[in-house]
C-alpha cells in the first residue's frame, strides 16, 4: 500500500495532550493510537457467520453434483479472512512520546515494525513542514541528523498543535 | 422513425377515439375457459381488491399528511417516534391478511397440480421454433408452426385479425374432457401457455413435466411460448381448437389417413423437379427461420445455405447433417424425428439446387432411410 | 462529481499525480465514489438507449427496425448493464462517498483494494459492450443466462461469462471493504444501533453480496465448462439438469434483488426524516425489518420458477415464504409514512423523489404480492406483468432513490446548490414518463403478452404505443439530470455546511464541499 493509503487505513484517535501532562509531575507523555471499533468477538462473528452461510450453500449444491461453487466460496472467505487479519495486525499500533528530564523517548509500533528511540532533549529539534497548502503536514523529531516521524495518527490541525506543544516543552 | 413521431402525434386522438371501443383495452386476465383458470381469475381479483384497499388507506394517510403537515402552512413538527404498540399492530395485521390470502391460493395450487384420472393424454414437445403434438392414446402425431405469412411480419401485407397467433396445424381436443399434458422440449427450454386454460408449463429438454386442463366451451384458444427460446421465441404460437366429441373423432380419423399417405411416400422415388418443389415448402417451414428464405443465413449466427460447403459438397455429408444435426452446441438439430424420409430427401435436394447452388443431384427417400440407420459416423465438417 | 471539491488540495508534500493518472491511481474514497457514480451514469445512458431501441421496435406490430436476434441482444444487454453496470455501481458509489463521512472515518478500510474494485468495472463494461461487434453479436439468451439456450451461443457468451466474473470480483472486494469500514472505523461512541440507516442497509447488503457472489461465480463457471470443456452440469443428455441452473441462479438472484433495493431503503430513510424535520419513526424496527428481509431472501428463490413444474409441497413452501416478505416490507413503508405524519414537510427535489419512491415502490410491492400467489404467477410468469413489476421496483424504486440521493448529497459533494427548478422539472417528467411506460405493461401482461418478444399480436397494440411514448418522455428527461449535475459541479449558489435545515448526521458537520480529507481525527459521537 502507498504511504498515503497506510495513513488513511488507521483511524486516528487523539489522547488529549493537556490530560497527559498531569500524569506525573515534570514528565510529558503523549500517546496516540488508531481507532478500532471492531471487537475480537465481532470479528469472529463476521467471519464465521459468512463462512457458515457460504460453505453451507456451496456444500449443499456440491452434494447435488454442482461442486464448482465450493472453490469460489473458499477463495472469497479466504479474502475476507485476510482482510480481517490485516485489520487485526494493526490493532496493537501505537505511538508514545515521553519527555522526562533531559531524555526524550519516542516509541512507535505499526504492524510488524516498531522502534524505540531515545534522544537528548538539548539535541532534539522539531521539524514541521506544511508546504504551501497547509495540508499533509510532516512532523518529526530530529537528532544527530536522523528524523523520526511523530503524530502519524493525527490530523493536520492536531499535528500543528502538537508541534507547538513540543517546541515549548523542548525549550523549557 | 419519422412515421413513429407522426403516429405519436395522432396518438392522443386515436386513444380518445378508442376509449369508446373498449374491446382493445383489456384490463384483466383473459376470459377463463376452464375451472382452474376461473379460480385463478377470482384469486387475482381478490388479491387486487385487498391491495387496492391497503393502498388507499396507507397512501390516503400519506397524502393527508403531505397536505396538512407541510411547513408552508405553518405546521410544526411533532417529535414522537418509537411506539411499540403501533409497530406490533402493523406487523400483525398484514400477517393476518396474508394468512387469509394463502388459504385460497393453496387450494388452487393443489387443484392445478392434480393431474390424476385423465380422459386422454397428449405429449407436447417444444422445438426451436414450433410445437410437436403426440396423441398417445390415438397415435396421432404432428407439428404446429406459425401460419402468419412473412409479408405480414415485414409490413408488406395487411395483418390478419389473428396476426402471429395462427398455426398451420392446431391442437384439437374434445370439450369437457380432462386432458393431461406431458410437456417436454427437444433443444432449449420452451413454455407451453394457453391463458384461457390457466396452463403454463415449461418444456425442459430431457425431462417430462405434466399439467392438465378441461375446456368448458367449444372454441379456439390461443397462446404463445412463454420462455425465451432464441431468435423466433415470439413466433411460435399455440392454437387449441376445442371441438365436440364427434368432430374430435372425425379429426383423429383424418389425421391417421394423412399419416398413411406420408408413409407411402417414403418408399417412392421422385425426380429432381418434384423434390425441389416439395423441398421448398419443407425448407420454408423448417429451415428458413435460421438459414433465411434466400439461403443467406445470418452472418456469425446461422451459416448460409447459398454456396455453402455442405450444400455444394458430398451429398452423403449433407444428408448426415440434416438427419443427425450439426456440431454439438450449435442450434442445428437433427430432423430425423421431425421429418419423414420423403421430406428430408426433398429439402436436401432443394438446398442443393436452389439459389446459386445448381448441383443437379437429388436425394431419394431410400438414401435418407439408409442414413437414419447409421449414427452420425463421420463428424460433420465445419459448416461456417 | 467531486472535481470542484478538491481542485486545490493537491499541493501536499507527497504530490498526487494529475490528469488521468490521478484517477487511475486514486485511493481516496471521495474520488472513487465519484468514479463509481460517473460510470453508473454513462452506463445508464447506454442501457437506456437500448431500452429506447426496444420500445421503438415495439411501437407497432410487425418487424420494422431490427432483426429478432438483435432485439434479443438488446433486451439481454439492457438487463445485464442496468443491474451490474448502473444500479449496483451507483449504490457502491454512494457507499464510498457517504459511509466514511457518516461514520466519521478518514477513508475506507482498504483504499488500494477500493481502487481495484472500481477499475475492474470499466474492463467488464467494455467486454460486455464490445461483444456487440463480435461475430454473432452480443449475448441474446436473456440476462438470466438459462441453459441450454445459453450453451448455443457464440464467443460473446464466453466473454460475457468472463465479464460477470470480473464484476463479481469487483463486488466482493467492494463489499469486504464496506463491511470492514463500517465495523472497524466507526467514530468512538457511534454504536451499531446509532448508525445512520443508510450505513445499516449497506452493511446488510454487503453481507448478502458476500453470501451469494460465490454462487453466481460457480453458476456461470459451470456454464463455461459446459460450453467449452465437455462437462454436463446442465445437460440432461449427460446426466445434468437444466433446471438446476435456475435453482442456483435464483439462489443468488433473489438476494441480488434485495442487494438492488436495500441501499435504496437506506437513502430514503435518510431523506424522509430530514424534510419532515422529525426523526425516523421506528429506527430499531427498520433495522430489524431490513435484516428480516435479507434473511428471508434466501428462502424464496424458486418463486421465479413456478412454471418449471415443482412438486406441490415446494410450490406451497415458496409461495408462503414469498408472501411473508410482505410483512417486513410493509413495516418499512408504514414507518416512512409515520415519519412524515405530523412532521413539518417541505418538498425539495430529494424529498419529491423519496415520496415517489415510497408510493411507486409500493405499487411494485403489491404486484410482487400478486405474483407471489403461485397460481396467479403461473398465469403471469414471463409476461409483461413481470416486466411492469420489476421496473416499478427497479426504476421507481432503486433508480429514483439514486436520484433522490444525488440531489440530497450533491450540495455537500460539490459545495453548490443544484438548480431547484431544473430538479423539479426532472422529477415531474421522470415520474410521469415512468408511469406512462410501465403502468400499461400490467394490462399487457394480464391480457397475455409474453415478455422478450420482438413482435406481438394486434390486441396489444394500443398499450404498447402508450408505453413507447412514455419511454421517450422518460428517457429524454434524463438529459435534464445530466445538465443539472454538470451545472452544479461548475457553479451555483454556495451551499452551507448544514445544507438542509432538518439534516442530522456527521456528514453535515464537515464543510461544503467536503474537503479531500475528512475526519482524520475521529469525532466523538455522544
Amino acid at each position: 500500500m502507498m504511504p498515503h493509503a497506510v495513513s488513511s487505513l488507521l483511524h486516528m484517535e487523539q489522547v488529549n495532550t493537556e490530560d497527559c501532562e498531569g500524569v506525573s509531575a515534570g514528565a510529558f507523555v503523549f500517546q496516540s493510537r488508531p481507532n478500532h471499533s471492531l471487537t475480537h468477538r465481532q470479528q469472529k462473528l463476521v467471519l464465521w457467520s459468512l463462512a457458515t452461510v457460504c460453505f453451507a450453500t456451496a456444500s449443499g449444491f456440491a452434494l447435488l453434483g454442482y461442486w464448482l461453487i465450493l472453490p469460489f466460496a473458499g477463495l472469497e472467505i479466504g479474502l475476507l479472512a485476510w482482510a480481517l487479519e490485516a485489520l487485526r495486525s494493526r490493532e496493537g499500533d501505537y505511538e508514545t512520546l515521553t519527555i522526562e528530564g533531559d531524555v526524550v523517548v519516542l516509541e512507535w509500533h505499526a504492524g510488524t515494525h516498531g522502534e524505540r528511540r531515545e534522544m537528548n532533549r538539548q539535541w532534539a529539534r522539531v521539524i514541521c513542514d506544511c508546504g504551501t497548502s497547509g495540508r499533509n503536514c510532516r512532523l518529526s523529531l530530529s537528532s544527530h541528523g536522523r528524523e523520526t516521524k511523530v503524530g502519524q495518527y493525527l490530523s493536520d490541525e492536531a499535528r500543528l498543535q502538537l508541534a507547538a506543544t513540543l517546541r515549548r516543552k523542548l525549550q523549557a | 422513425m419519422k412515421s413513429m413521431w407522426q403516429r405519436a402525434g395522432v396518438m392522443g386522438a386515436v386513444w380518445a377515439a378508442s376509449q369508446s371501443a373498449l374491446a382493445d383495452y383489456a384490463y384483466n386476465l383473459q376470459e377463463p375457459a376452464s375451472q382452474v383458470a376461473r379460480e385463478v381469475f377470482h384469486l387475482h381479483n381478490l388479491i387486487m381488491l385487498v391491495c387496492v384497499g391497503i393502498f388507499i388507506i396507507v397512501f390516503g394517510m400519506m397524502f393527508y399528511s403531505l397536505i396538512k403537515h407541510r411547513k408552508s402552512v405553518g405546521h410544526k413538527a411533532a417529535h414522537f417516534h418509537e411506539n411499540t404498540t403501533v409497530e406490533i399492530i402493523w406487523t400483525i395485521i398484514p400477517f393476518i391478511i396474508l394468512v387469509g390470502m394463502a388459504y385460497p391460493a393453496a387450494k388452487v395450487v393443489i387443484e392445478m397440480k392434480d393431474t390424476s384420472n385423465p380422459d386422454m393424454t397428449v405429449k407436447i414437445t417444444g422445438y426451436q421454433w414450433k410445437w410437436g403434438y403426440d396423441y398417445l392414446n390415438e397415435g396421432v402425431h404432428f407439428y404446429s408452426t406459425l401460419a402468419t405469412p412473412r409479408e405480414q411480419i415485414d409490413g408488406t401485407a395487411a395483418k390478419d385479425e389473428h396476426y402471429l397467433l395462427e398455426v398451420d396445424d392446431p391442437m384439437v381436443v374434445p370439450v369437457g374432457k380432462r386432458v393431461r399434458l406431458l410437456i417436454t422440449a427437444n433443444d432449449v427450454i420452451h413454455s407451453w401457455w394457453v391463458p384461457a386454460f390457466g396452463v403454463k408449463q415449461d418444456g425442459i429438454p430431457g425431462f417430462i413435466r405434466d399439467s392438465w386442463f378441461k375446456a368448458d366451451k367449444i372454441g379456439t384458444y390461443r397462446g404463445q411460448c412463454a420462455e425465451l427460446c432464441g431468435k423466433d421465441h415470439g413466433f411460435m404460437p399455440i392454437v387449441v381448437k376445442v371441438v365436440s366429441e364427434e368432430d374430435y373423432k372425425a379429426w383423429v380419423a383424418k389425421k391417421k389417413g394423412s399419416a398413411q399417405a406420408a408413409a407411402a411416400d417414403n418408399t417412392k422415388t421422385f425426380d429432381v423437379k418434384e423434390l425441389v418443389e416439395r423441398g421448398e415448402k419443407v425448407y420454408q417451414a423448417n429451415c428458413a427461420a435460421c438459414h433465411q428464405a434466400n439461403g443467406t443465413g445470418l452472418p456469425g449466427v446461422f451459416p448460409a445455405m447459398n454456396g455453402s460447403k455442405v450444400a455444394t459438397g458430398p451429398i452423403a455429408a449433407h444428408i448426415n447433417i440434416v438427419v443427425h444435426g450439426g456440431r454439438p452446441g450449435t442450434a442445428m438439430v437433427g430432423f430425423a424425428d421431425r421429418l419423414s424420409d420423403a421430406e428430408i430427401a426433398a429439402v436436401v435436394t432443394y438446398e442443393r439446387n436452389a439459389w446459386d447452388n445448381k448441383m443437379g443431384d437429388a436425394a431419394q427417400p431410400a438414401d435418407i432411410a439408409a442414413a437414419r440407420g447409421g449414427a452420425a459416423v463421420a463428424a460433420a465438417p465445419a459448416a461456417q | 462529481m467531486s472535481d470542484a471539491a478538491h481542485a486545490h488540495d493537491d499541493h501536499g508534500h507527497h504530490a498526487h499525480p494529475t490528469g488521468i493518472m490521478r484517477w487511475l491511481t486514486t485511493t481516496n474514497h471521495k474520488d472513487i465514489g465519484s468514479l463509481y457514480l460517473w460510470f453508473s451514469l454513462i452506463m445508464l445512458f447506454t442501457a437506456g438507449s437500448m431500452a429506447l431501441l426496444i420500445r421503438s421496435e415495439l411501437f407497432e406490430p410487425g418487424m420494422q427496425l431490427m432483426h429478432p436476434d438483435f432485439f434479443n441482444q438488446l433486451t439481454t444487454m439492457h438487463g445485464l448493464i442496468m443491474i451490474f453496470g448502473v444500479i449496483m455501481p451507483a449504490f457502491t458509489g454512494f457507499a464510498n462517498w457517504q459511509v466514511p463521512l457518516m461514520i466519521g472515518a478518514p477513508d475506507m478500510a482498504f483504499p488500494r483494494m477500493n481502487n481495484w474494485s472500481f477499475w475492474l468495472l470499466p474492463v467488464a463494461g467494455i467486454m460486455l459492450l464490445g461483444s456487440f461487434w463480435l461475430p454473432g453479436g452480443a449475448v441474446a439468451g436473456g440476462w438470466t443466462m438459462y441453459p441450454p439456450l445459453f450453451i448455443q451461443g457464440g464467443v460473446s457468451y464466453d466473454l460475457t461469462i468472463l465479464a460477470v466474473h470480473i464484476m463479481g470480483l469487483s463486488s466482493i472486494m467492494g463489499s469486504i471493504n464496506i463491511i470492514t469500514t463500517i465495523l472497524n472505523m466507526r467514530a468512538p461512541g457511534l454504536t451499531l444501533m446509532k448508525m445512520p440507516m443508510f450505513v445499516w442497509t449497506w452493511l446488510i447488503t454487503a453481507y448478502l453480496l458476500i453470501a451469494t457472489m460465490p454462487v453466481l461465480a460457480g453458476a456461470v463457471t459451470m456454464l463455461l465448462t459446459d460450453r467449452n470443456f465437455g462437462t454436463h452440469f446442465f445437460n440432461a443428455a449427460g446426466g445434468g439438469d437444466p433446471v438446476m441452473f435456475q435453482h442456483i441462479f435464483w439462489f443468488f438472484g433473489h438476494p441480488e434483488v434485495y442487494i438492488l433495493i436495500l441501499p435504496a431503503f437506506g437513502i430514503v430513510s435518510q431523506i424522509i426524516p430530514t424534510f419532515s424535520r422529525k426523526p425516523l419513526f421506528g429506527y430499531a424496527s427498520m433495522v430489524y425489518a431490513t435484516a428480516s428481509i435479507a434473511i428471508l431472501s434466501f428462502t424464496v428463490w424458486a418463486h421465479h420458477m413456478f412454471a418449471v413444474g415443482m412438486p406441490v409441497a415446494a410450490q406451497l413452501f415458496f409461495m408462503f415464504s414469498t408472501m411473508l416478505i410482505a410483512v417486513p416490507t410493509g413495516v418499512k413503508v408504514f414507518n416512512w409514512v409515520a415519519t412524515m405524519w405530523k412532521g413539518s414537510l417541505t418538498f425539495e427535489t430529494p424529498m419529491l423523489f423519496a415520496i415517489a419512491f415510497v408510493c411507486l415502490f409500493t405499487i411494485g410491492g403489491f404486484s410482487g404480492l400478486v405474483l407471489a400467489m403461485a397460481p396467479v404467477d403461473i398465469q403471469l410468469q414471463d409476461t409483461y406483468y413481470v416486466v411492469a413489476h420489476f421496473h416499478y421496483v427497479l426504476v421507481s424504486g432503486a433508480l429514483f432513490s439514486i436520484f433522490a440521493g444525488i440531489y440530497y448529497w450533491l450540495p455537500k459533494w460539490t459545495g453548490h446548490m443544484y438548480n431547484e427548478t431544473l430538479g423539479k422539472t426532472h422529477f415531474w417528467l421522470s415520474v410521469i414518463g415512468m408511469n406512462i411506460v410501465f403502468f400499461p405493461m400490467h394490462f399487457l401482461g394480464l391480457a397475455g403478452m409474453p415478455r422478450r418478444i420482438p413482435d406481438y399480436a394486434l390486441q396489444f397494440t394500443e398499450f404498447n404505443q402508450i408505453a413507447t411514448v412514455g419511454a421517450f418522455i422518460f428517457g429524454f428527461s434524463q438529459l435534464i439530470f445530466l445538465v443539472l449535475v454538470l451545472k452544479t459541479i461548475k457553479g451555483g449558489a454556495k451551499a452551507s455546511d448544514q445544507v438542509w435545515e432538518g439534516a442530522q448526521g456527521l456528514e453535515w458537520t464537515v464543510p461544503s464541499p467536503a474537503p479531500y480529507h475528512t475526519f482524520e481525527t475521529a469525532p466523538v459521537v455522544k
